[in-house]
């Protein structure tokens, strides 16, 4: 139980440091970068605040458990119980599929329509495809 | 083993129908749609890799059904807990890095091509749909 609240302090650290240097990052873009046009800027101010916001109720979500014993085990009992890690596993395994199957589908079907699209799809394909293969690898030699 | 062996054909006969509908689609789509060269380069690319891997699967399966031995080495190689659990562990890192990655490229694209960085989006948007959904199924399921 102690390592699971050293855990959870290590999070929190993790996501306060997540919001200071996202922070300083957004401003020393926006000051760096002059000539980048409004969709660009748009964009990083709502990845900035929706990262901003996940990370803030995550602490919240810290904290409490933190302060609530009782609270702190019920968080380790769910995040040591089998059939959540195995149903995390089995998501995992089957929503890579379908993901790469949508994908390599839309290449196809944005082919009829829009090339850049395509070609995007088609280099997220290859890069996920080679993250597999290397992945796998890794737990080949691990396991 | 016997359930194996049947699942094999299965395969093997799902391999020769793909083969034949995947010949039929294409002439079919090519002749319908009127694509674009870039498009009629894709399908072909697409038709022939996913041909190649359906007749290395029928050859890879075929000699499994004859020689007995080579069935229950296979079998042991599918049901093999370790294979599987390598298979869970790597589908989950491979999704974090994918998704990783995907959202620093789309924020990169902004910068030069805003549909690359829409395209980009589309997909995080569309990997975590699927995900719920699949959590849900098996949130019910096991």
């Amino acid at each position: 139980m102690e390592k699971f609240k050293k855990i959870i302090k290590f999070r929190f650290q993790l996501c306060t440091m997540y919001m200071g240097s996202g922070t300083m990052l957004y401003f020393l873009l926006q000051r760096l970068t002059e000539n980048v046009p409004d969709f660009s800027r748009g964009m990083l101010t709502g990845l900035l605040v929706g990262g901003d916001l996940l990370a803030l109720v995550y602490m919240i979500r810290c904290c409490v458990l933190l302060r609530d014993e009782k609270k702190l085990k019920e968080a380790y009992i769910k995040s040591k119980d089998e059939r959540n890690n195995e149903i995390s596993k089995e998501t995992m395994r089957t929503a890579s599929v379908i993901t790469l199957m949508c994908t390599g589908l839309a290449i196809i079907i944005t082919g009829f329509f829009s090339i850049t699209v395509s070609m995007t799809l088609f280099a997220d394909l290859t890069v996920s495809t080679l993250i597999v293969l290397l992945v796998n690898a890794f737990y080949k030699k691990k396991m | 083993m016997e359930q194996f062996r049947k699942k094999l054909r299965r395969r093997i006969m799902l391999s020769v129908i793909f083969c034949l509908s995947g010949l039929f689609i294409y002439a079919a789509l090519i002749r319908i749609t009127g694509a674009p060269e870039y498009t009629k380069g894709i399908l072909i690319g697409v038709l022939s890799g996913s041909l190649t891997v359906s007749v290395f699967n029928i050859f890879r399966l075929m000699p499994l059904l004859q020689d007995e031995e080579k069935l229950k080495k296979a079998y042991i190689a599918e049901t093999d807990e370790r294979n599987t659990l390598i298979q869970k562990e790597s589908a989950r890192t491979v999704m974090s890095i994918s998704i990783m990655i995907a959202a620093l490229a789309a924020i990169a694209a902004s910068f030069f091509n805003p549909v690359i960085t829409l395209t980009l989006s589309a997909n995080i948007i569309l990997t975590g749909i699927v995900s719920i959904a699949v959590t849900a199924y098996y949130n019910k399921k096991l």
